[in-house]
């Protein structure tokens, strides 16, 4: 999956900022998302809403 | 503090892991049998999950199994058949039994094993997995739940160096190492040039991540094809095969395949040791051992926390 989402984002017209997004560590998907409307949830920014445990094991070089 | 962070942390010294075999119906006698074959060799072993989308003993019970006889297990999580409650399940349940190495993967496909109707999960992937197991490390759950103590994992994961999109390999790995993986066992690699670019681009990134390269010994011909053909990720050149297949005498022609690719992978920047997958079951694994220099290590006590 990620090798076709890799193939993809090179093959689009994308500004470079864009496409380095791809290395970002993303946190889980919501499943209770699951059959909502995306541009709402955009909108609405509830789509940036992370688990209350996702920061404490992202991004961090200095890891067990 | 594991032996195997403590060789890969605090000295120089070449460290050497392998895969476990699976267990099915034979129980615990061959459990033993395998620790007593592998735990003067190897600092740890892979305790595995379903390896190739096939169901066997589960990871945590072999986990508990090798550290209960003495062999240190690195325990493996694949996100292809639990969800974060479970993974997160798994992993508090592994530190209760005193297992400290853990290794995270997305995992092969179903379709890659004997039951593709199978629903996936893949609810995480690796880094997030990894990301999840770093959280215990700081006492906390996903859900912001406290852990007090918190446990106090040694994070590895696994990554391909051969496999295509070749360059986005060695950020994939980075990826992996900001998640908080602090080891890589690599996936077995025929392609030396790709191996090559692979640790040099990891070593220029950072001192802190260690790359456990896979050695595989292959019966002949025949298990390259097989490898070639029916696993995914792993691409065997032609040359390679017709080596081996042409040669009078197939076994050893894959014994001195692996010893090059051996002493290759152990020349390479970042490089601290091998993993080694055995499909052959004979004295070979020793000879390796032995041509590599290794010295067997006395037998550890069994531990149970």
């Amino acid at each position: 999956m990620w090798a076709k989402a890799f193939e993809r984002k090179e093959s689009l017209p994308l500004p470079k900022v864009w496409r380095n997004h791809f290395n970002d560590l993303r946190p889980p998907v919501d499943m209770q998302l699951q059959g909502t409307s995306s541009w709402i949830n955009l909108l609405t920014k509830r789509d940036h809403r992370v688990p209350k445990g996702w920061k404490a094991g992202s991004e961090n070089s200095e890891a067990h | 503090m594991s032996q195997l962070r403590d060789l890969l942390e605090n000295s120089e010294e070449k460290v050497f892991t392998a895969e476990f075999p699976t267990i099915d119906g034979a129980g615990m006698a061959k459990v033993i049998s395998n620790v007593e074959r592998l735990a003067p060799w190897f600092t740890a072993v892979n305790a595995t999950d379903n390896p190739a989308a096939h169901a066997h003993a589960s990871n945590m019970s072999v986990a508990i199994a090798l550290k209960a006889h003495g062999l240190e297990p690195i325990m493996q999580i694949a996100c292809r058949d639990k969800n974060r409650l479970a993974i997160q399940a798994d992993l508090v349940g592994a530190a209760l039994h005193g297992i400290e190495n853990v290794s995270l993967m997305t995992g092969d496909d179903v379709t890659a094993g004997d039951e593709p109707e199978s629903r996936r999960v893949f609810d995480l992937d690796s880094a997030q997995a990894i990301s999840v197991a770093h959280s215990l490390n700081n006492g906390v759950y996903l859900s912001g739940r406290s852990i007090k103590p918190p446990t106090n994992f040694y994070i590895g994961a696994v990554e391909n160096a051969a496999a295509p999109p070749l360059e986005y390999r060695v950020q994939r790995a980075l990826k992996k190492y900001r998640a908080g993986a602090r080891f890589l066992q690599l996936q077995i690699c025929f392609h030396a040039d790709r191996l090559e670019t692979f640790c040099d681009g990891v070593s220029k990134a950072t001192p802190a991540l260690h790359l456990l390269p896979t050695i595989v010994l292959l019966k002949g011909a025949h298990q390259l094809h097989f490898m070639n053909d029916k696993v995914p990720g792993i691409d065997v050149p032609l040359a390679i095969i017709e080596r081996v297949e042409k040669s009078s005498d197939q076994r050893e022609a894959a014994y001195e395949l692996a010893l090059e690719q051996a002493r290759h992978a152990l020349a390479q920047p970042q490089v601290r040791g091998l993993h080694i997958a055995d499909f052959r079951h004979d004295d070979t694994l020793v000879r390796l051992m032995k041509d590599l220099g290794r010295i067997p290590q006395p037998t550890r006590q069994p531990s149970l926390r």
